[in-house]
């Protein structure tokens, strides 16, 4: 096999693929190296043609994987938890981390071909001007290199691409973008928006803007891609291609160049550096299977492994010149590590709507922006939260067995008809903290002789403080939604909230215009390695309150055309 | 253990329904008896947890448990999903279930009437949720969850379900609704 291409880029997730279609649809040689197995697009790890009877175990994985200790992470999460997609998380068991006994952090990765976009959350939100702006006004973590404006032509390519179903909300915390036809919204979820409508100019209840096809476009169709079905199996892989992933979209569109190799069981160690010319000489990966170790060759290095995975491998490509991980000469490489915090769950009735019903499983909830940002006058806090939220569907008397009740009438109180109900989860921000950080452990190494990352971070007292009045806030927009029966409930002060939860890890290796206090330029290139690239959530400066992959696509599709254009002047 | 090692054998399984009673008595005791042993329960376990379903989810104008095969894909998740733990806790509590049945009524559980069965079986679910907190109303609580998420996530149980929608709609009448349900596609 060749070992020497234009391109080496590190991951297959949702980044990789991105990195993987613009440089090989602008003529370079290109290899994507995915630690994981190959899972085919519609193959056999595609369980959404299952109906919840024919899931192995009814889906349950089998108890003596929690008895043995696997899986210890996405058991705590729960939902994920199930049969219909398991394989598509990681057993920490078999691919430890460290994190300090106190401070529990849940790391949720994906090791396949097409990592985590196999299993995203498809909500895609543009940052605003503001997020952007955060870190500079406030004075917390590294002000971004970049703004909005740098950004917002490639939110529209990004989203060209992918295809967003979403409306036109005109709202400048959550600016608008490429949108194909947006997903309707309940009776309820309608009732409500239009409510609070009526009482704030600041606060909107508006559908979420889902990566799921609605209207696909010739070059979506072209790919293979169609329309979403509203299954909403999008976790199990989406035989329709109707959700956008690197299996779906990304990659077949690399593939069609010619110019792809994808190598699969290849654990990235190190990005090895060349002394002399002081650039990155390629990388040395470890065959999973095999355990032997080979070096690829490449004239650039984008590190697409995912947040954390990206600063693990930085970390150990030590040098003489980078004893403590490559293009670390700040020191600041593992630091402001970031991630979303949910501390309020709120739920309340919706009245009447006794005569309207919903069908189908759309893919996506409604939202709530963050309206908080600067404005400080009720808040002893900084920077802000929004809601995910949801009123699909009408609820129904569910058969329960946790309460006493069994025959005929148990069975009849099942299915009826009841009020629709509104669930709301807070998303906050976490502010960029440079002790919340990132390291290799001394002595712990996986199987692979990898050190294991420790993960050192948790939420402090502006965190807890928004969660407070997340939890006012919340109440009193139900209220003035015209909700009943509200109910609110917000994580004790005093209780344990772990980093990770919310999956939405970033940061590790920020971006920032000084040298000396980041480890990225705002093109996300090294700014001690010019030909190393890190595009992946580790660039985060700071990480704002909405879903950040259509963030990552869009910094990676202008990384990559920027380092396509020094490759061609041979700058790099 | 790898998750995928074992092949899940849910599919339609069959009642053995044995003639070991004189049938009159059966029609009595409406009782199902098997036979043979199943693929993790005994016979004798297999008829009680038969029952216990039945009683649980009984057929009435829907399907119940025993439409949807509850029990016999009980006795197959014996095998590819309990520990070893949860398969001495479960034949533990059906040997219990049987010895406390017979304290209670002075009487074989499978010789009680239905009607009998059905007031212990009651019985049992009251102190469970209500007084006891014992091993066997752990247990009890256990085999209830199973045989509801079984029951209740079957084929049987779902008519309205559909793999393939075809899209969403959130506000609609009760007869819209109908006529989605009738064509089975949006």
């Amino acid at each position: 096999m060749n070992k020497e291409y234009d391109v080496i880029i590190v991951g297959s997730g949702i980044t990789g693929g991105w990195a993987a279609k613009e440089f090989c649809e602008r003529g370079f040689n290109t290899l994507v190296l995915e630690r994981g197995r190959n899972v085919e697009h519609r193959g056999p790890e595609y369980k959404d043609f299952q109906a919840p009877w024919e899931l192995q175990n009814r889906g349950m994985p089998d108890e003596e994987l929690a008895d043995n200790g696997h899986y210890a992470t996405l058991r705590k999460k729960g939902h994920l938890y199930k049969t219909d997609a398991l394989h598509f998380f990681v057993d920490d068991k078999k691919h430890p981390y460290s994190f300090p006994k106190d401070k529990p952090f849940m790391w949720t990765r994906g090791y396949q071909l097409g990592g985590r976009s196999l299993t995203w959350g498809r909500q895609a939100l543009r940052w605003s001007p503001m997020d952007f702006q955060a870190n500079a006004k406030d004075g917390h973590g590294i002000p971004w290199p970049i703004s909005y404006d740098d950004l917002a032509p490639w939110y529209s390519y990004v989203e060209k691409f992918i295809g967003v179903s979403a409306n036109k909300d005109g709202l400048e915390t959550l600016p608008d973008g490429e949108f194909q036809t947006p997903w309707e919204m309940s009776y309820a979820e309608q009732y409500i928006s239009n409510n609070i409508a009526k009482r704030y100019t600041d606060r909107h209840l508006i559908i979420g803007r889902a990566a799921n096809l609605t209207s696909p476009s010739q070059e979506q169709t072209a790919l293979g891609r169609s329309k979403c079905q509203a299954r909403s199996y999008c976790r199990r892989g989406c035989t329709f291609g109707a959700y956008f992933s690197s299996q779906s979209a990304t990659l077949p569109a690399a593939q069609k160049t010619g110019n792809l190799t994808v190598v699969t069981d290849a654990i990235v160690e190190r990005v090895d550096y060349d002394e002399s010319s002081k650039k990155a000489l390629g990388v040395t990966v470890i065959d999973t299977n095999t355990k032997e170790r080979r070096q690829y060759k490449s004239r650039v290095v984008f590190m697409c492994a995912s947040s954390l995975g990206t600063v693990q491998v930085l970390l150990n490509s030590k040098s003489e010149t980078f004893p403590t991980g490559i293009a670390n000469a700040s020191g600041m490489l593992g630091r402001y590590i970031l991630g979303h915090v949910t501390g309020v769950v709120a739920s309340a009735d919706v009245p009447g709507g006794e005569d309207k019903f919903a069908f189908g499983r759309r893919p996506i909830a409604t939202y709530i922006p963050n309206y908080r940002h600067e404005k400080r006058a009720d808040a002893d806090f900084v920077r802000g939260f929004g809601f995910q939220t949801t009123a699909q569907h009408r609820s129904s008397t569910r058969p329960t067995a946790k309460e006493k009740g069994i025959g005929i009438i148990a069975k009849q109180n099942v299915g009826q008809p009841g009020p629709w109900r509104f669930r709301a989860f807070m998303y906050g921000e976490v502010l960029p903290y440079y002790d919340n950080v990132a390291t290799l452990h001394p002595s712990k190494k996986d199987e692979w002789g990898m050190p294991l990352l420790h993960i050192d971070a948790e939420i402090k007292e502006n965190e807890r403080k928004m969660i407070k009045q997340a939890a006012k806030d919340i109440e009193e927009m139900l209220e003035a939604g015209g909700c009943t029966n509200i109910e609110v409930a917000a994580t004790p002060q005093s209780k344990h909230i772990p980093m990770g939860k919310q999956v939405h890890e970033m940061g590790g290796a920020c971006m920032g215009s000084d040298p000396n206090t980041s480890v990225l330029n705002g093109w996300g290139q090294a700014h001690d390695v010019p030909n190393l690239f890190v595009t992946d959530g580790a660039c985060m400066a700071s990480c704002a309150t909405q879903n950040p992959s259509l963030t990552y696509m869009a910094i990676t599709a202008r990384a990559a055309d920027y380092a396509s254009k020094l490759l061609q002047r041979n700058i790099i | 253990m790898e998750i995928n090692r074992r092949i899940f054998l849910g599919a339609m399984l069959y009642v053995v329904s044995a003639s070991v009673l004189p049938s009159e008595l059966k029609k009595v005791l409406k009782l199902n008896v098997f036979k043979s042993d199943a693929a993790f329960f005994n016979a004798d376990q297999m008829t009680l947890v038969y029952d216990l379903a039945n009683i649980m989810i009984p057929t009435t104008n829907t399907p119940g448990a025993s439409d949807s095969h509850t029990a016999q894909v009980l006795d197959e998740l014996m095998v590819s999903w309990a520990s070893s733990s949860t398969q001495r806790q479960f034949t533990n509590f059906l040997a219990q279930f049987q010895s406390k049945a017979k304290g209670a009524n002075n009487s074989n559980y499978f010789s009680l009437t239905k009607k009998e069965r059905e007031a212990f079986v009651e019985y049992v679910d009251g102190n469970a949720f209500e007084k006891d907190r014992n091993e066997f109303s752990t247990a009890y609580k256990r085999i209830k969850a199973l045989i509801f998420h079984i029951h209740y996530s079957s084929e049987e149980a779902n008519p309205n379900f559909f793999l393939v929608p075809g899209g969403y709609k959130g506000n609609l009448t009760e007869s819209e609704l109908s006529a989605i349900h009738k064509r089975k596609y949006l």
